[in-house]
């Protein structure tokens, strides 16, 4: 099997030749590239066609969601998984709304790093469920307040599909297309979804949905056919 | 001879990184990791660590004070602070001694940083 081929992007020079260090332990995984700004990690993508991007959301020059816009448009096959320090919600939302796979932070163990990448490797699916638990410790730690569980309206089979997707971090249109409905539909049972779950966003109802039980993280082995 | 090494930072991902870069580079060894300062000081009082690598970003509370904490808890203690922000590299170290006459006062003086 081939290695996973990986390109870390992060301004923090030590930051980045650390887990350089610690990625190049492992046989199944190459670094092919660094750089340090958006702009670089553009380029060095083109150069060295990367199956995985691990990119730092904020670096000077041109930021990470930027680099993530840009890497979508012109090279769609390649995995962008964004590392931070921030907790700040609307990177997080931001990035995969732009079609980043995944968030690590990074107070996370290194162990969290090599799920991940596993993941990439499987496919999207497998992705999804380190992301939904990624979501969830965060806001564990973040001590953000419990949603109302007392008296939950109770979602429709279809509204649990959907929610099934946003726990995968698909967009608006990804949903719609493996749902065959509607981008415009979506947006209705997300709405829906958000007033019965008395939640704020997509976010918050993934990490609901998880917690919860209402959606079981390892149903996302089986990806959609 | 083989340093050894306590880092301090809150995040975990690049503490373990610095270790896997240093054990690549250097015959240091690494004493342990912990995630702020006052967790950190107990263990290098125990610990006794020849350099205490200093994430500065996230991690220092109380700025100076902390450094000065590290600084005491062990004799002839480096402290390495990483800005990871401007990657800089601020080395702190003290060293301490009994004043026997004036030259060891000019010695201390006149004594270059390494």
């Amino acid at each position: 099997m081939e290695p996973l081929r990986v390109l870390l992007v992060d301004d923090h020079v030590l930051f980045r030749k650390g887990i350089s260090s610690l990625l190049s332990g492992r046989q199944d995984i190459t670094v092919v590239g660094e750089a340090s700004d958006g702009i670089e990690a553009v380029r060095v993508a083109h150069e060295t066609v990367p199956d995985v991007v691990l990119m730092d959301v904020h670096m000077p020059n041109r930021g990470g969601l930027e680099a993530v816009k840009i890497l979508k448009r012109e090279m769609p096959h390649v995995h962008i998984v964004m590392l931070t320090v921030s907790d700040d919600e609307s990177d997080l939302f931001e990035a995969v709304k732009n079609g980043a796979k995944g968030y690590l932070l990074k107070n996370l163990e290194p162990q969290q790093l090599y799920a991940m990448l596993d993941g990439v490797r499987q496919g999207e699916a497998a992705i999804s469920g380190v992301m939904a638990t990624k979501i969830l410790q965060e806001f564990r730690q973040s001590g953000e307040d419990q949603v109302d569980q007392s008296h939950p309206d109770e979602l429709t089979t279809r509204e649990i599909e959907v929610l099934e997707e946003v726990v995968t971090g698909a967009t608006n249109k990804e949903i719609a297309k493996r749902l065959h409905i509607t981008e415009n539909t979506v947006k209705i049972h997300l709405r829906n979804i958000l007033e019965k779950l008395q939640v704020k966003n997509r976010i918050q109802a993934a990490v609901h949905a998880v917690r919860t039980g209402l959606i079981d993280e390892t149903a996302n082995d089986n990806p959609p056919g | 001879m083989k340093k050894r090494i306590f880092i301090i930072s809150k995040h975990l991902m690049f503490g373990r990184g610095l270790e896997s870069l240093l054990r690549e580079e250097t015959s240091a060894e690494i004493l342990g990791q912990a995630k702020d300062v006052s967790t950190a000081l107990e263990k290098i009082e125990r610990l006794k660590p020849d350099v205490v690598i200093l994430d500065t970003n996230d991690t220092l509370s109380n700025g100076g004070v902390d450094i000065l904490k590290i600084l005491s808890a062990g004799p002839g203690i480096k402290v390495i602070g990483l800005s990871l922000v401007d990657n800089h590299l601020h080395v702190y170290q003290a060293s301490r001694m009994i004043a026997k006459g004036v030259e060891d006062l000019v010695n201390a003086i006149e004594a270059d940083p390494t």
